[in-house]
């Protein structure tokens, strides 16, 4: 399997390689078409070097993604939006479709959709390509839940802004849910598929104040009968003073109900917390903070067992404008089983993002 | 307990049906809101998401301007790429399609004004964060505001074309009064510096490139290296040097501009700073265009 993934990986590298270079032979044609097609490349270079001796850390610099992001109004109802990106993974490259998709956000009043593949629109994290992160690793409670990068399935998604005097976005989705999280293969027709709704509101303190907390739900139930239903909160504040983003605190939190084939449950809870102070417009420290429990594991004599991975990852960030950013940090984990310390690693991390072309205007 | 509820919700929904008679407008800066006022008169109502005071390049997509640009009829912008990084993503968010690309409520103020400082050639981010298009910071030119109007008075005539002789009239005085203004404002600097002198300012940032063409002041350069570059201490050191052989006579930087290096820049020049609001302000005292324009002058004069 590995081996065809791997021989699928040359082979669309190749297509990668020859479409970027087409992209870039007709970039003049495709400029001078005003409000039309509109190309953006991203890079995100990540690098990792062990402290620890048994650090899994790979002591390189790799190119964890190159995306090509590709977006237009198709007409005047429709927009579309079409991304890949080449992937390092395990000494190959892929390159994969991340999202393709068209939606409309005139046609329905209040109301925005799309149809075709995409990053589900529940969290924070999942919502953002990951060069747009304000960290470089995923949080464990991402990752355990929903894959390193983040959940991309294919379906459909409807938003609608309430007509009240408070900000209240509705997201709903239902998808595929062949898949659920980053894999190579096509996976199995779901007994349920994956659907998600995500209830946002706004709370502006000042002009330059405000936070964005969403409450969350995602069910799925597998071809294997393998059921988890997923509750969350997720929370983003910043204050910012003109081009300084003088305070971000962002966190997760998430919880997960899972019932295996054979009916076992399970039962998990995970959090991330960000806060991270910009001393100007180039540079910021942040400390995320990644805690994360299975709240009914037990020991081999079935008694309940106290369990706890916890992370710490002191980030520093220098931006060269809007679309140069470079980050070091350090990063320690630790597993905790009944109050001691089963076993700890860290690494010293590094990532380089820059953004050529065009970028679409960011989200809060 | 039902009533409460009823009350609760009544008062959660959007008055929009009490509302409905005069036309919602939605501006980005607080000087394009003064313009709708002026035009629109009591036959709207208009706020704008910005309160004077922030650079507007640099925003957030914030969820409160989201649910403002939902309800409204219009939107206008100031255009030429100065909203570019946070206003087509509030727009979108919105699902209003009145005010989105191709709506009739889609008002790009820009559209008629006369830009300056186009870039022609190759324009890549090697140049900083410029605009292609010229130079956006139009609206503090009393000139080329009005041109602004008449794009904004074109939008408010396609909603509500049965009151265009009304709109036309408010048009109209609104161009009488911002050329008595500029006429006003222009003979505050002729009395400070004579017939004959010629004013000469350095700007920190390209912000008052309209309001200096507008009153005849003669720009030297700019302290950025490129636009949204800060400049390093060789090059204000540079600068202050010629600008001195030059002539200039005050430099000139926004109220958000880095004071740091304004202070620097006059402690090698010995031209002084004034550090200046690039908009009406939603609170305080400069709440009116009129107001703005003299307190700019009257700043300028006071470091003279």
């Amino acid at each position: 399997m590995q081996n065809t993934d791997i021989k699928e990986g040359g082979h669309l590298r190749q297509v990668f390689y020859s479409l970027s270079l087409l992209i870039l032979l007709c970039a003049s044609q495709l400029k001078a078409d005003n409000g039309g097609l509109q190309i953006s490349i991203s890079g995100d270079l990540v690098g990792e070097i062990g402290l620890s001796e048994d650090s899994g850390a790979e002591n390189r610099l790799e190119v964890r993604e190159a995306e090509l992001i590709f977006y237009a109004p198709v007409n005047h109802l429709f927009d579309a939006m079409l991304s890949g990106a080449a992937h390092y993974e395990e000494g190959s490259s892929f390159f994969e479709t991340h999202e393709a998709y068209i939606g409309s956000s005139k046609l329905i009043p209040r109301s925005r959709f799309k149809l075709g593949q995409f990053f589900l629109g529940f969290g924070r994290l999942n919502r953002i390509h990951r060069h747009d992160w304000p960290f470089i690793s995923s949080p464990k409670v991402h990752e355990e839940f929903f894959d390193e990068e983040g959940v991309i399935d294919s379906g459909g998604e409807y938003s609608v802004l309430f007509p009240t005097q408070i900000y209240l976005d509705l997201t709903v989705g239902l998808t595929s849910g062949y898949t659920f999280g980053h894999t190579h293969n096509e996976g199995r027709k779901p007994a349920v598929p994956t659907h998600y709704a995500r209830l946002a509101t706004f709370f502006e303190f000042t002009d330059q104040w405000g936070t964005e907390t969403g409450l969350n739900f995602v069910r799925r139930k597998d071809g294997n009968g393998v059921e988890f239903n997923i509750f969350g909160l997720d929370l983003t504040s910043k204050i910012r003073h003109g081009k300084t983003l003088k305070f971000l605190l962002q966190s997760e939190v998430w919880f997960r109900h899972l019932i295996s084939a054979s009916g076992t449950v399970t039962e998990s809870l995970g959090a991330y917390l960000y806060p991270q102070y910009g001393f100007n417009e180039w540079l910021q420290l942040g400390s995320r903070f990644d805690f994360f429990t299975n709240l009914n594991q037990q020991d081999a004599t079935g008694a309940s067992e106290g369990n706890l991975s916890f992370a710490w990852e002191p980030t520093i960030t220098l931006r060269s404008g809007e679309f140069a950013t470079f980050r070091a940090a350090y990063q320690y984990k630790s597993e905790i089983l009944n109050g001691e310390i089963e076993s700890a690693e860290s690494a010293f991390l590094f990532q380089a993002v820059f953004i050529i072309g065009s970028h679409p205007a960011h989200e809060f | 307990m039902k009533m409460k509820c009823l009350v609760f919700f009544a008062l959660l929904l959007s008055p929009q049906s009490l509302l409905a008679a005069k036309i919602q407008i939605i501006t980005t800066t607080t000087d394009l809101a003064w313009v709708a006022q002026k035009i629109g008169q009591d036959r709207v109502r208009v706020e704008s998401l910005l309160n004077g005071s922030e650079d507007a390049h640099y925003l957030d997509a914030k969820p409160s301007f989201i649910r403002k640009v939902s309800n409204a009829d219009i939107v206008c912008f100031n255009g030429l790429a100065l909203e570019i990084g946070w206003l087509p993503k509030v727009l979108k968010k919105s699902g209003n399609a009145k005010v989105q690309s191709g709506g009739n409520g889609y008002c790009d103020a820009s559209k008629e004004v006369e830009v300056i400082e186009k870039l022609a050639g190759q324009v890549d981010r090697s140049m900083g964060d410029v605009h292609p298009e010229g130079n956006p910071h139009y609206t503090l030119s009393p000139d080329h505001l009005a041109q602004a109007a008449d794009s904004i008075f074109s939008v408010i005539v396609g909603i509500d074309s049965k009151q265009a002789a009304f709109y036309l009239k408010n048009l109209e005085q609104l161009k009488k009064d911002l050329l008595l203004l500029k006429q006003q404002v222009q003979k505050k600097f002729s009395q400070k510096l004579g017939a004959s002198k010629k004013m000469k300012a350095i700007q920190y940032h390209k912000e008052f490139s309209y309001f200096l063409k507008s009153y005849g002041i003669t720009q030297v350069e700019a302290l950025e290296p490129v636009p949204g570059v800060p400049p390093s201490a060789g090059r204000l050191a540079k600068l202050g040097i010629t600008a001195k052989a030059k002539g200039v006579d005050v430099a000139m930087g926004a109220s958000y501009s880095p004071e740091k290096l304004l202070k620097k820049f006059t402690q090698i020049s010995s031209i002084p700073y004034v550090q200046l609001p690039v908009s009406i302000q939603k609170k305080g005292p400069i709440n009116s265009y009129q107001k703005l324009q003299l307190h700019l002058a009257n700043q300028i004069i006071s470091k003279l």
